[in-house]
């Protein structure tokens, strides 16, 4: 039978404050591989090297409830540009990891572009705001 | 495709919230059916004899497959007598006490076939708590 157990709106925004905006996770991109699921550890992953890459480490507000009852949190806008050096890639992912008190070494979250975004030369850019849900889920 | 939620990444995140604050397990004796609207006002806790709320013991998160699974000891409300009975109907696994003086549920259950009846002393509920950690469809 299904559960009775509630998971309420203000208990969903307390964990996502404990998940997300006590521990501001960063925010890298990935070049390889093609395939992520939950086995992706962030060894798997090759970080991205083009000129001008630097992680990211945005700030994640308070969260909220998004208006059907999910608690969410959105970072600010994370904006990774190329400089215009000699360095290229192409981009198929981006992929968040735990704040340790600094660069952490646990992948939390992984996300694989439609398509791989170039960046080459002057100019490309990856500009995106990840937003964080924390919902009840069906129980089996 | 959607994000993915890693496993070791849920691991590290059932842990954080863990070590976070200390959680409170309490009965509530008012015939009430949580939704996720409920806040502690809405809740009538129990008082039967010997009851107290219980500082919730948390082992650290393990991963059992893809789900990530934090779990505390199986708890005991114990009857020390029946001066003060109550019909029991659920469990909420509380905060401490937030800002406006009350706390926030994180999560509450009606049980099944509830009540249960608390009228004497060696009568007994046993409550474990499980928060699985998992990828949402």
């Amino acid at each position: 039978m299904p559960s009775d157990l509630i998971h309420p709106t203000q208990g969903r925004i307390y964990t996502l404050d404990r998940i997300v905006t006590d521990h501001a996770p960063w925010v890298i991109l990935f070049t390889d591989p093609a395939v992520i699921d939950a086995t992706t550890e962030l060894a798997d992953l090759t970080e991205a090297t083009f000129s001008g890459y630097a992680r990211e480490h945005p700030a994640w507000p308070a969260a909220t409830d998004s208006g059907t009852g999910d608690a969410q949190s959105t970072s600010a806008f994370v904006t990774f540009s190329h400089n215009g050096g000699g360095v290229g890639n192409s981009i198929r992912g981006l992929a968040l990891v735990e704040d340790d008190g600094g660069f952490g070494t646990h992948l939390l979250l992984a996300y694989l572009f439609p398509s791989p975004i170039g960046m080459n030369v002057l100019g490309d850019s990856i500009s995106r705001q990840i937003r964080y849900l924390q919902g009840q889920y069906p129980l089996i | 495709m959607a994000a993915v939620s890693t496993n070791l990444g849920r691991v590290v995140i059932g842990d954080r919230f863990i070590a976070a604050a200390s959680l409170f397990l309490r009965l509530f004796q008012n015939d009430f059916t949580p939704d996720v609207d409920t806040v502690w006002a809405d809740l009538t806790e129990a008082d039967f004899d010997g009851y107290t709320e219980w500082v919730v013991e948390w082992s650290p998160t393990i991963l059992d497959g893809d789900v990530a699974k934090t779990t505390a000891g199986l708890h005991t409300f114990l009857a020390t007598g029946g001066t003060t009975p109550n019909d029991i109907y659920g469990w909420a696994l509380v905060t401490g006490v937030g800002g406006g003086g009350d706390v926030e549920i994180i999560l509450a259950e009606r049980f099944a076939g509830a009540p249960i009846t608390i009228d004497a002393a060696g009568e007994h509920i046993n409550v474990t708590v499980q928060i699985q950690w998992t990828n949402a469809p």
